[in-house]
């Protein structure tokens, strides 16, 4: 779940870089995934390894359950940058 | 794919071979060919660390393996498990989420629950609660019978019996044999004594090679070590 975290603020803060307006924005991007990562943490315990037979026996794969997963912290994280952006402009 | 019974090609044939698998450097299975029909219950046998569940969960597709090839009619299907209908896989440990109740669980597996459990009246009361809350032979029990009666044209059992009270195991193998006129069962468990009767066909998992058993049954297990007396 780190990479997958670690990969989604990457996602936002590179192009930040890339475009010069990243300053300033890594510890706000980090608040925001450290506020956003408990729901996706509960999530991945939910579909955590020992659950992968129920899952499998209902005919899903280990990456669509996690690509689930990805989608849910990849929007709750734009949403939480969104709303820091909006509350610090 | 599943309804066997309505099928008029015929029965369905699952095969499975081209599995070679090795842990640290030791070959767990090599030769594989093995086959299951539906209308058929086959037993897999093999001491401790043979590589049966490992087999189990190859078939089922769980375990990705190079060369593997699972076919139904001929047709190749790896994964097995992302084909609706075609076959489960009961794990040894646990399958059900903690948080599932039984009718939920059973809900989502497509099963009626108060049909599958129709012989076991002392399950009906359990149906809302979780995995968890249940006596290890009566989850275990629950657990293969919704496995049993889903809709699936083949079902894996690895070790379905553990812990299972001896009065439900004969129940449930009778369950076994009259829900395979409409599906093949693939069973691996120790308990060789309810297993044996109730299979059409029985392979052997020895030092890596699938040995289809013919004949007298026993003593070839005694034979390769299986059985003491």
């Amino acid at each position: 779940m780190l990479g997958i975290s670690g990969l989604i603020l990457l996602a936002v803060l590179l192009p930040a870089i890339h475009e010069g307006w990243s300053d300033g924005l890594l510890p706000g991007l980090l608040l925001t995934k450290l506020a956003t990562a408990p729901v996706v943490w509960y999530l991945s315990e939910q579909l955590r390894p020992g659950q992968y037979w129920f899952y499998f026996n209902l005919h899903m794969s280990r990456r669509r359950l996690w690509a689930g997963v990805v989608a849910l912290d990849g929007g709750l994280f734009l949403g939480g940058a969104l709303l820091m952006r909006t509350v610090l402009s | 794919m599943s309804q066997n019974s309505t099928n008029p090609a015929g029965p369905q044939v699952l095969e499975a071979d081209g599995i070679r698998i090795e842990f640290g450097g030791r070959q767990v299975l090599g030769s594989i060919y093995l086959r299951v029909q539906t209308g058929q219950i086959v037993g897999l046998l093999g001491r401790n660390g043979s590589g049966k569940s490992v087999l189990l969960q190859t078939i089922f597709g769980a375990r990705a393996v190079a060369d593997a090839s699972v076919r139904v009619n001929g047709r190749r299907v790896v994964p097995a498990f992302r084909e609706p209908g075609l076959l489960n896989y009961l794990p040894q440990e646990p399958l059900l989420p903690p948080s599932l109740t039984l009718a939920r669980a059973a809900a989502l597996l497509g099963v009626d629950i108060k049909a599958a459990t129709a012989r076991f009246p002392e399950l009906r009361p359990q149906f809302g609660q979780t995995l968890g809350e249940l006596s290890g032979g009566s989850a275990r029990l629950v657990q293969a019978l919704l496995l049993l009666h889903a809709d699936t044209a083949f079902s894996l059992f690895d070790e379905p019996f553990s812990g299972v009270m001896p009065v439900h195991v004969e129940t449930l193998a009778e369950e076994m044999q009259r829900v395979k006129a409409r599906k093949g069962l693939l069973i691996t468990d120790h308990r060789y004594a309810e297993v044996l009767p109730i299979c059409d066909v029985v392979y052997l998992l020895h030092q890596g090679r699938l040995l289809k058993l013919e004949g007298d049954v026993r003593e070839q297990l005694r034979d390769y070590g299986y059985l003491a007396s």
